[in-house]
């Protein structure tokens, strides 16, 4: 039975498969907190460290009425998931604003956060990367992997607190707490391109160096064309969508493992949002920040996989068997 | 190459020694770790205190030696189940292929998308904090990486011919995964694992850093650096020390992880 090697079809079953997932996510975590032995009714009335016989049983019951509570799990999801659809992610147990109010304005930060770790991530990552696939064993080779080591041996909040307790107490250079102004992201930013430049520099110069060993590149040579131009208008841009995929891994985990880094800074980012929502059991706002950080990688994950198709027509057809992943 | 086997040896040796140290910490430890005395606050190192006291009067050597036994027990154990599982997983998705792998694909792409802290994070605090569900909770976000790499791997033996002359001589499905399968598939697992270590040792401290891992007054890295954190600015040691525990522990797991690959990509 022959495949259909059309594109529309590959990118429609990609948008089946990202739906999927989406709904799978959602409802597991949906199910994870209906499993909680707290009842969300009384976290809403009195808050995670209340006790039992402080609500009436009469307001407790009007509470469960209300949130929905008394109808089957079943039901309950496809309410949230309908409600998802429309923008209505519920109300946030702690500050009763909406998850979705709550979500937009502890989004600046941690996006601009990501965008600049992204950037000086790429910036510094792929030019060393491509001078450690080039000259192997050389100087900046071995600086790398010295410095990729220890990125790799050290907690990230350790990283954190040495340069929050150097620049900032020590130095003085840079306020402890800063009032949310730009001055307050860089050392997380920092923090964030050290740990991620240096693991994705041996990434691209593994990646680079398996193409350096392709039997075009020799040919290449042999041919007279100049190195730089192998480099760059060849090996490059066959090695684009795996460092694609590298990056956009990265990228979904400046989101969610940046809620370490931001609590150590104390930058009101998502991720402080979603270590705070998890600590008070804030059911809402839990899932609205799983949900949404579940949608970025997704979405990122999607768009690479669109790119790679686009790029390498062999994929489109057959399932599952994709290179560079 | 021989210099490569002496380091992975010597390297065995000194985590022999680290894991002698943490199971062994009740002796040697001179004091008990949780026993606060608050006469005896914020001390220099002394004969009586070798690192130490924090803002409790608590005994910093004792704590980190409790700490290593903590983190090395629960980073071998999660590493334990997540490779056993993963792996039996992976073989069975990248051996049979079909609805196990259609099955399994979904499921990887599914745990991935979570952001594995958070979900650590929501799993540990809806259960209870607390050291057995904090294992559990690294456990269920732990294993798809090693189900990733034992199905690429098999999915890459499967081709070969030795495999196919054993299913031509007629041996069974499971005596093919088991003898010929798993044993080329052990060298670069462990490697994985011995990485995996390192990473879920930082895991775990960063869990615990947040409030999300061992209950209070246990002594684990990551939760003494929390509560270091509000001496910072005049005893920056009560975070140092456990800072460089646990950055010399990750540091061995990620040496003998690198020392194992270069020796297997050397045969």
């Amino acid at each position: 039975m022959r495949r259909p090697r059309t594109l529309p079809l590959a990118i429609g079953r990609k948008l089946l498969q990202f739906f999927l997932v989406l709904l799978g996510v959602t409802f597991f975590t949906f199910a994870l907190l209906h499993l909680s032995p707290k009842n969300p009714a009384e976290l809403w009335l009195i808050g995670p460290g209340g006790q039992a016989g402080m609500v009436s049983p009469e307001a407790l019951a009007a509470q469960e009425k209300a949130m929905g509570l008394d109808r089957p799990f079943l039901v309950q999801y496809v309410r949230w998931l309908l409600g998802a659809m429309q923008g209505d992610l519920g109300l946030s147990f702690h500050s009763k604003l909406p998850v979705w109010t709550e979500l937009v304005t502890h989004m600046a930060p941690t996006m601009w956060m990501t965008l600049c770790a992204f950037l000086g991530t790429l910036l510094l990552a792929l030019p060393l990367g491509m001078v450690c696939a080039v000259r192997p064993g050389g100087v900046v080779d071995r600086v790398t992997q010295v410095l990729g080591f220890f990125a790799l041996s050290l907690p990230s909040f350790v990283v954190a607190l040495f340069l929050l307790w150097f620049v900032c107490m020590k130095m003085r250079l840079l306020p402890v707490i800063a009032a949310g102004g730009w001055k307050g992201l860089v050392l997380p930013v920092l923090v964030l391109i050290f740990q991620s430049a240096l693991k994705l520099i041996r990434q691209v110069k593994a990646i680079l160096r398996t193409q350096l060993q392709a039997p075009y590149v020799e040919g290449a040579r042999m041919r007279g064309v100049p190195e730089g131009t192998i480099l760059c208008s060849h090996v490059l841009k066959n090695s684009a969508p795996a460092i694609c995929t590298c990056l956009s891994f990265y990228l979904g985990a400046f989101f969610g493992g940046s809620a370490v880094i931001e609590t150590v800074f104390s930058v009101q980012g998502l991720g402080t949002l979603g270590v705070g929502a998890i600590g008070r059991m804030d059911y809402y706002l839990i899932q609205g920040f799983v949900l949404w950080c579940t949608v970025v990688f997704l979405v990122l994950n999607l768009l690479v996989d669109l790119f790679a198709l686009w790029a390498n027509p062999k994929l489109r057809q057959g399932r599952g068997e994709e290179e560079g992943r | 190459m021989k210099k490569n086997r002496l380091f992975f040896w010597v390297l065995l040796a000194l985590l022999a020694l680290l894991a002698l140290a943490a199971c062994f910490a009740p002796v040697l430890s001179p004091h008990d770790p949780n026993e606060t005395s608050l006469s005896h606050a914020l001390l220099s190192p002394s004969a009586q205190y070798p690192l130490g006291t924090d803002q409790l009067g608590r005994c910093m050597l004792s704590r980190i030696l409790y700490g290593a036994r903590l983190s090395l027990f629960s980073a071998v154990t999660v590493t334990v189940f997540v490779f056993l599982f993963g792996t039996v997983v992976g073989v069975c998705a990248g051996y049979f292929g079909g609805i196990v792998d259609g099955l399994l694909h979904p499921a990887i792409t599914m745990v991935q998308s979570f952001p594995k802290l958070i979900l650590a994070m929501a799993i540990a605090a809806l259960l209870g904090i607390g050291i057995e569900n904090m294992i559990l909770a690294l456990c269920l976000v732990g294993w798809v990486e090693y189900a990733r790499l034992s199905r690429s791997f098999t999915q890459a033996l499967r081709q070969q011919t030795f495999l196919q002359a054993a299913r031509l001589c007629g041996e069974s499905h499971g005596r093919i995964i088991v003898c010929r399968i798993i044993p080329n598939l052990l060298p670069p697992l462990l490697v994985q694992a011995s990485l995996g270590i390192a990473g879920v040792i930082l895991e775990i401290a960063a869990l615990s850093y947040l409030g999300f891992g061992v209950e209070e007054p246990l002594a684990e890295w990551g939760a003494m650096i929390s509560q270091g954190r509000g001496e910072m600015q005049t005893h920056v040691m009560l975070i140092v020390y456990p800072a460089v525990a646990l950055f010399l522990t990750a540091a061995l797991f990620q040496l003998l992880g690198e020392a194992g690959r270069d020796i297997i990509e050397e045969s």
